[in-house]
């Protein structure tokens, strides 16, 4: 069962993938909407980690974990990453396309995953949750 | 069979015992509590579908083993940001009072792009009827 600090190593490891997927991002929205929702899975986990020392079995588990948690604040953005995550893995490129413009995706990265991240490297460097 | 073991048979499975009491076997008491709370499930859901009426399309909905799925599609082809956050607020309410819940916004799409994420005849279909 990988802890809170491998969780956020897998965290890194998918944010230098996201990094440069973003340099060329017109042709690579897909993959940028997936690698930014795994980042955000890591943080989300190693959170549950920190706290319970629990780990989830699908993304399911981990929903139910943030709306029962003192961190429920992230659910929303955990939740749009999961939908552009969803649509990119097991839609076509044109619905995609359709439902997701490169500002959307840029969005996704800048705000929803960023308040995560700040969210949770926050708890890690002691910092307070925002209970809701 | 034994005796005694007809005895808990007849007494687990049938609607009177051998002194004429009433009584309901686990499992149908299971049953009836599972089928109340998807009656009420049911309707919060489609409580909070009249409350979006102006944001939600349709609500699909799946009974897994123990949590119920809530796929929502959004009256805008862009992803709904308004709705996502409703939609994060009503899933926290509802498994903080202990209903099993999870659910995230897809695109919507013909009927075979949505079996990518469910099976047509697996979900309920609810629409938002007017608004409250």
């Amino acid at each position: 069962m990988p802890t809170d600090s491998e969780h956020l190593l897998k965290y890194q490891a998918n944010r230098v993938v996201l990094d440069k997927l973003r340099a060329d991002p017109e042709h690579l929205l897909e993959w940028i909407s997936i690698v930014a929702f795994y980042c955000a899975v890591h943080l989300i986990e190693a959170l549950a980690y920190h706290d319970e020392k629990r780990n989830s079995a699908d993304h399911t588990e981990r929903s139910r974990y943030l709306t029962k948690s003192n961190h429920a604040v992230l659910h929303q953005n955990l939740n749009a990453l999961r939908t552009a995550s969803e649509t990119a893995r097991y839609q076509s490129c044109r619905m995609f396309q359709a439902h997701f413009r490169a500002s959307s995706v840029e969005y996704l990265v800048t705000y929803h995953l960023k308040t995560i991240e700040d969210y949770v490297l926050n708890v890690w460097n002691g910092g307070t949750s925002q209970a809701i | 069979m034994t005796t005694s073991n007809q005895q808990e048979f007849a007494g687990s499975h049938h609607e009177a015992n051998s002194i004429g009491l009433k009584i309901e076997s686990t499992t149908r008491k299971k049953k009836r509590t599972s089928k109340n709370r998807t009656k009420s499930t049911i309707q919060n859901i489609q409580f909070w579908a009249n409350v979006n009426a102006a944001s939600v399309k349709s609500c699909y909905v799946k009974w897994n083993q123990h949590v119920t799925e809530v796929f929502v599609t959004s009256q805008v082809v862009e992803f709904d940001e308004n709705l996502n956050a409703s939609l994060s607020e009503f899933l926290i309410q509802m498994n903080r009072c202990d209903i099993p819940i999870d659910g995230f916004l897809i695109m919507d799409g013909t009927p075979e792009e949505l079996t990518a994420h469910f099976k047509i005849n697996d979900v309920v279909k609810l629409q938002p009827i007017g608004g409250v």
